[in-house]
């Protein structure tokens, strides 16, 4: 998904949840911000970067395919873009090394799903927007894998699935590798990655070979994903972004405290209900970005004029904060929640038996050990503890 | 039944294509192994003692010849097969004529291979490469054949579209 | 490109460097060792790609493909041992031959990329073409087996030069997050 879903129609959905204008923005931010903080940006921020939630085209560009740099991929984007929908799927006459990333396939309403929304039960906002993000891609991201492989996420026979005058039509998409040229929905010329047959090319990543089908809300959609033994997948966006949009209402409501329980299978809302019509009109309209669109919906609910997302917005306080400080700052608590969620992921990950995300300690029984970073969840954790909290 | 027809035909396509291919690697490498094997070169550079010996000069065509007409046998019959089981992929109507002609040439592979493990007329180097290259023939080919007849019993259950 | 592959680019230049000075002082030694080398890369990739095949790939769709491609380069390098016994001057023609096609091959990727307004397309055909031209002085030496052997020395060092030039080079990457 993109800035238009994870911003604007985030906070959207928090309005709707019942969050005041004001907070909904900061859901929104933080939800878009997991798109943003790479090791970079952590770096220009001298922020943990443990915390990194994504990785910018550079930095997949050097990135390493060894063993340990796939397992970084892995646990970056497992945790924030494909959470793994199955770990613990099982499938005939397959071996260990396929059935370890068949496992990583992305798919909505799992257990990791309530697991994400869970970890920030009785935090803020920011954990709440991060959370949100984790929950929307999802949908967007379905049946592919946040994990370099060919096998998994070498999907092709894309077609385009219209309808004119009540009558279906399928036009085949011809992908061009032209990283230049913007897609252009009018013509049907859209960008992928370059296929290569090498297991671990970065290019196998996610779903490179998708093009940005699977971010744009209006796209209907069909394809042979590598890993379905011929079946064909069809995906119906502008339907699978509106359950994503009511899965978000309801687990925003149950995050406020309006709610006692986070139902992933439930994917209707009735708060979102009420303006079906006008949030499919947005959905379903051919354009690349629909963030003017969801912004008039935002201000139409409450009222007032709806700033722009802009990534510098909590930069500033971070970085001018003492080090002491920053941990109690707005991306001081990004970062934090960031972590969390990948060392929820990781470990989940890994007591499944895979360690396409690395290797996962159970601090309270093993002692510390792994990245530095880290430690400071454990300090908090202890620091809860001596402070009488959970 | 419609994914299983789709695998069928995916199956049929990468197996002509690899046919073809094998057949074309094949050929590139019978060139080098007969025309630039020491004992043929000694036998085509033979001097003529008598620059008339007609005998000698046209046994040197003939074999030339009938070594190219062979090669050009065995690419045009891989060719056919491979094309044939293409189009069929595709969706093409084909006849029976190109799976028989599949199968005659699987009976052919088999009895050339089973010489050669078992009598070795190939040379010692060259009997794993040619070995691995005749198994992955027979293989494409009887690819061919049962993705074929597959692919024709599954179309003909399919219900007509609505 | 990622750190290891520039190491593995640069380190690719090193050797093939090394290949031609050894052709150039021993030529009938260095001519196998080429050989060798072209042999291992082959087999090795070769098998690589069998593995695949049939403890991944078998289960993907289309994966048949690359049993066949698999087969295919695993038999082009163990072929390569069969061309010890072959006259060295035909081998030379064949090695200057495919030092020719990858050359087209790398005039055609450039082309490819130049539609992509891709950067370094310049580049690459400069260095496909320079490829294609090595045989140009090869078709005037085609009896003397020493001369082809320093004219594709030749090739080889300018091909250990492109490989150096592309590990320090920065890459683009078309890829959709």
């Amino acid at each position: 998904m993109q800035e238009d879903f994870h911003y604007y129609a985030t906070a959207a959905a928090a309005l709707l949840a019942g969050y005041s204008p004001e907070e909904s923005l900061e859901i929104g931010y933080a939800s878009q911000y997991t798109d943003c903080c790479s090791r970079t940006v952590l770096k220009r921020l001298k922020g943990p970067k443990g915390a990194a939630t994504t990785q910018s085209k550079t930095e997949l560009a050097d990135a390493r395919t060894d063993l340990l740099g796939l397992q970084d991929i892995t646990r970056i984007w497992s945790s924030f873009h494909f959470l793994p929908g199955d770990l613990y799927a099982s499938l005939p006459h397959r071996g260990r090394r396929y059935m370890q990333k068949y496992r990583l396939i992305c798919q909505p309403r799992s257990g990791l799903v309530k697991d994400t929304v869970q970890l920030a039960e009785g935090s803020g906002t920011v954990e709440a927007g991060l959370a949100m993000h984790v929950l929307a891609d999802t949908w967007a991201h379905r049946c592919f894998a946040g994990t370099t492989s060919l096998v998994i996420n070498g999907a092709r026979d894309f077609y385009e699935i219209r309808t004119e005058d009540g009558v279906r039509k399928e036009q085949k998409i011809s992908f061009n590798h032209n990283p230049i040229t913007p897609d252009d929905v009018d013509r049907g010329n859209y960008t992928n990655s370059f296929r290569r047959d090498e297991e671990n090319a970065i290019v196998n990543l996610g779903h490179g070979h998708a093009g940005h089908l699977p971010d744009y809300s209006f796209m209907r959609y069909r394809f042979m994903p590598a890993w379905g033994n011929y079946e064909i997948v069809e995906k119906d966006n502008p339907a699978e972004y509106y359950c994503a949009f009511c899965q978000m209402v309801n687990a925003l409501r149950f995050l406020s405290g309006s709610e006692e329980d986070f139902d992933p299978e439930e994917t209707g809302s009735p708060e979102a209900e009420k303006y079906r019509d006008r949030i499919m009109e947005i959905l379903e309209k051919r354009q690349l970005l629909a963030s003017e669109d969801w912004k008039s919906f935002w201000e139409s609910l409450c009222g007032i004029p709806m700033e722009d997302f802009s990534q510098e917005k909590y930069e500033r306080e971070y970085r001018e904060s003492a080090p002491g400080d920053r941990d109690s700052t707005f991306l001081g608590r990004f970062f934090i929640a960031a972590m969390k969620q990948k060392s929820m992921v990781t470990n989940k990950i890994f007591r499944s038996g895979n360690l396409l995300a690395g290797l996962s300690v159970e601090y309270l029984n093993g002692g510390f050990k792994g990245i530095r970073d880290f430690r400071k969840l454990v300090e908090l954790k202890e620091r809860g503890k001596t402070d009488g909290k959970p | 039944m419609e994914a299983e027809i789709r695998k069928n035909r995916d199956m049929l396509y990468y197996s002509g294509i690899g046919l073809i291919v094998l057949e074309l690697w094949d050929m590139l490498k019978n060139a080098v192994f007969i025309w630039l094997d020491p004992r043929v070169l000694a036998y085509l550079s033979q001097d003529l003692e008598d620059p008339l010996d007609a005998p000698l000069y046209l046994q040197k065509i003939v074999v030339i010849a009938v070594c190219m007409f062979l090669l050009m046998i065995g690419l045009f019959f891989r060719m056919f097969i491979g094309l044939n089981a293409v189009g069929e992929s595709k969706g093409k109507k084909k006849g029976k004529f190109y799976l028989i002609m599949t199968a005659l040439f699987i009976l052919i592979k088999m009895y050339s291979t089973g010489r050669e493990v078992f009598i070795r007329t190939t040379e010692q180097e060259l009997f794993l490469t040619s070995f691995l290259l005749d198994i992955t023939t027979i293989f494409a080919a009887v690819q061919i054949i049962y993705r074929a007849v597959r692919l024709r019993k599954l179309t003909g259950k399919r219900k007509p579209e609505t | 490109m990622g750190s290891l592959r520039r190491v593995a680019n640069a380190a690719a230049g090193i050797v093939l460097f090394i290949l031609s000075l050894l052709l150039i002082t021993d030529p009938q030694g260095g001519y196998q060792v080429v050989l060798m080398i072209l042999m291992l890369t082959f087999t090795i990739y070769g098998l690589r790609m069998l593995v695949y095949y049939f403890t991944m790939a078998r289960h993907m769709t289309g994966g048949i493909r690359l049993l066949y491609k698999g087969v295919i380069i695993l038999d082009a390098g163990l072929f390569m041992f069969y061309l010890n016994s072959i006259p060295r001057l035909y081998v030379m023609f064949y090695l200057l031959g495919g030092l020719a096609l990858s050359g087209v091959i790398d005039i055609l990727q450039a082309n490819y990329a130049r539609k992509l307004q891709a950067g370094n397309w310049r580049y690459q055909i400069f260095y496909g073409i320079l490829k294609v031209l090595i045989l140009v002085p090869a078709l005037f030496y085609l009896d003397s087996v020493r001369s082809l052997t320093y004219i594709y020395a030749a090739g080889l060092i300018h091909t250990a030069f492109t490989c150096l030039v592309t590990a320090f080079r920065r890459t683009e990457i078309v890829y959709v997050e």
